[in-house]
């Protein structure tokens, strides 16, 4: 069986920003739009449709903007090559309640720029749109974050050459820590961590 | 490995079979109705609740009955594997207090605590998407059986998100076609059985040669000007499948980018004159369960020989000009291809081929 | 217009389109706002148009008639005067 590889990895933890075990930016500031906000200014300020985000398109981009920026993984291999997969357990909840709460006072009242982001893939395709990535994209709603699921997809994409390398994430944005990205391929063997459950569970626990 | 696909069934405006639904869309007939909410005009394609028994959630209703329907069609001894599709779940439950909100506790409501499942939210292209990981899941001998079940209901949310886009047709609408305005929303439920045994199969099934998705990185609500996502899905397709398709089952939204797109993409792969339809003047959109409902109404085309029309198409209505019949025709069919786009910029293709 | 309303227009469009970085100087009044001004889209467009008939009770009942209306905040706040 071919074995995979964790290439690179973040995590967004209460205190600070991870990368690979390390953290490389520290965050004080309580809630994660506050942190997400604070890493976008300090790490990329290049894209200012991420101001009419959501709070879940926020995190997935942080997340996948970061490890591109971070692997170059995009100059390696073709945009098409490269997979895109996150998960979460609410879906596209940030949006859904203010698009909610806007119509309660009639259908007139929606936003249209909020109502684009009512889809938990969108995210991703912003991510897409800044890298070009063309490549394979799914979306999964799990119960809790299970890094089975995400060890298993991120194998299954591999071994049925949906693509050559993947970046697969959990990000779920009621949540205030655990949030994490991957970039996981064939390629690495010795020197990157193996794609099992125990490293992804310890990459998130930041241990 | 081969990976068959059967035992389908629909849920819809149209009828509680694939075969009721199939029948009444080469009858000619549509689930879009019109509804006045709020002094304004809509074109919806609803489901008659009041045809159902049930108590709780209709949407777990439905969900439960269309795998029932399914899982009769199929003898199965071994696990069974579960993917699960749908844009907005039980979006309505916003509105209540619930113990869990999403998706996957939706599904476990319906499922229960053992079954295997996965549940795909991708817009508009996630039934595709999840026939397309049943077949991976198959082939990498992750599962021997999935069934596959795309759902999603009519929601005021939903209802009042497109409507603000200006993307509505108050109309039926009318894809590919130059007096196209717009989609019209529609719900129901889709489900078919995959696996690489046959023999579980009470009818005879349907081969699926493989499916592919691919972004346009583009924009995430509009398409890309020249289809480049689902012009690299469908040669991914072609070149896995090594066939031409004899009719192509599009999304056609009846919105003036989208079908523009598709027809533009389609034209540069030389597909422009094979026969395209779209059956969203029969369904309406129906968001994460449009890629399975489509997909088994093909199925059936193929099972019976007939190419489903485009329902009202008069005028060609593309800059590049394709294919569109709007009769249905008794025409010996072996294969299909499906296509599905969706905002966030997805796009996902498959073919089907008859054995 | 007088540049006083003006100044009030730009405000509400960087306010709808969630503009974080960008100053109201900055807005120059006869700028294209799609494409390379702003770099706005078809999504900002709609909400353009939602803001104009919130905070200025002028309807656009086609989207596609926004093209022209939404070039710049010059043609905007022409088309909310004639309107008027």
């Amino acid at each position: 069986m071919n074995e995979s590889y964790i290439n690179y990895s973040l995590s967004i933890a209460k205190d600070g920003l991870y990368c690979n075990g390390s953290k490389e930016v520290d965050l004080q500031q309580e809630g994660l739009i506050e942190k997400l906000d604070s890493i976008y200014d300090s790490q990329i300020k290049d894209y200012p449709k991420y101001y009419r985000m959501d709070g879940m398109a926020k995190l997935v981009f942080i997340l996948g903007d970061l490890i591109c920026a971070r692997t170059k993984i995009c100059d390696d291999i073709d945009g098409s090559d490269l997979a895109f997969v996150m998960l979460n357990a609410t879906g596209s909840f940030p949006s859904d309640s203010i698009h909610n709460n806007l119509i309660m006072d009639g259908f007139e009242r929606a936003s249209p720029s909020n109502f684009v982001y009512t889809l938990p893939n969108v995210g991703m395709g912003e991510v897409c749109i800044k890298w070009k990535i063309t490549g394979e994209g799914l979306f999964l709603i799990e119960d809790e974050f299970s890094a089975n699921c995400i060890c298993e997809i991120a194998d299954l994409f591999l071994s049925q050459g949906k693509c050559k390398a993947i970046v697969i994430g959990w990000a779920e944005p009621t949540e205030n820590e655990g949030n994490c990205i991957f970039l996981i391929s064939n390629k690495g063997k010795g020197i990157n961590l193996l794609n099992t459950e125990k490293n992804i569970l310890k990459i998130r626990k930041n241990e | 490995m081969k990976v068959f696909v059967g035992a389908e069934n629909i849920i819809s405006p149209l009828g509680n079979t694939a075969e009721e639904s199939f029948n009444n869309v080469i009858n000619n007939k549509s689930g879009v109705k019109e509804h006045w909410i709020s002094k304004q005009k809509y074109a919806l394609a609803r489901i008659n609740r009041e045809e159902y028994s049930y108590t709780g959630s209709f949407w777990q209703h439905l969900l439960r009955s269309s795998i029932t329907d399914s899982l009769k069609k199929v003898n199965v001894s071994g696990d069974i594997t579960y993917v699960v599709s749908s844009a907005k779940g039980e979006i309505d439950n916003i509105n209540k207090s619930v113990d869990k909100f999403g998706l996957s506790h939706s599904v476990g409501a319906v499922l229960g605590a053992n079954p295997k499942y996965f549940c795909v939210s991708n817009a508009c292209i996630s039934g595709l998407l999840a026939i397309n990981l049943a077949y991976d899941l198959i082939r990498a001998e992750k599962a021997n059986t999935v069934v596959v079940a795309g759902i999603d209901l009519i929601s005021d949310f939903v209802i009042a998100g497109f409507r603000s886009l200006y993307a509505l047709d108050d109309e039926r609408c009318k894809p590919f076609d130059q007096r196209r305005k717009g989609l019209n929303l529609g719900e129901g439920v889709g489900t078919c059985v995959l696996s690489s045994d046959e023999s579980i199969f009470k009818e005879t099934p349907i081969e699926f040669l493989g499916g592919f998705s691919n972004n346009d990185a583009n924009h995430i609500s509009g398409p890309s000007r020249t289809g480049e996502g689902l012009k690299k899905a469908v040669n991914r397709a072609l070149s896995a499948s090594s066939i031409t398709p004899d009719f192509i089952s599009a999304h056609g939204t009846g919105t003036n980018y989208n079908d523009g797109m598709e027809a533009e993409a389609f034209y540069s792969l030389g597909l422009n004159s094979i026969p395209i339809n779209s059956l969203k003047p029969n369904f309406g959109h129906t968001l994460g369960a449009a890629g399975t409902i489509e997909t088994i109404i093909s199925m059936q085309g193929l099972r019976n020989n007939v190419i489903p029309g485009t329902l009202g198409f008069k005028y060609a209505g593309t800059e590049k000009e394709i294919n569109v019949h709007q009769d249905s025709r008794n025409v010996e069919t072996e294969s299909f291809l499906k296509t599905c786009s969706g905002f966030g910029g997805g796009n996902a293709a498959g073919i089907f081929r008859k054995l | 217009m007088s540049s006083e309303e003006k100044s009030l227009l730009k405000s509400h469009i960087i306010n709808y389109l969630n503009l974080e970085d960008v100053k109201q100087e900055e807005i120059q009044d006869a700028a294209s706002l799609f494409g390379d001004g702003l770099g706005l889209d078809s999504i900002d467009a709609l909400e353009l148009i939602v803001m104009i008939e919130r905070e200025y009770n002028v309807k656009i009942s086609d989207p596609s008639m926004g093209k022209e209306i939404l070039y710049s905040v010059d043609t905007i706040a022409n088309y909310i005067f004639t309107q008027k």
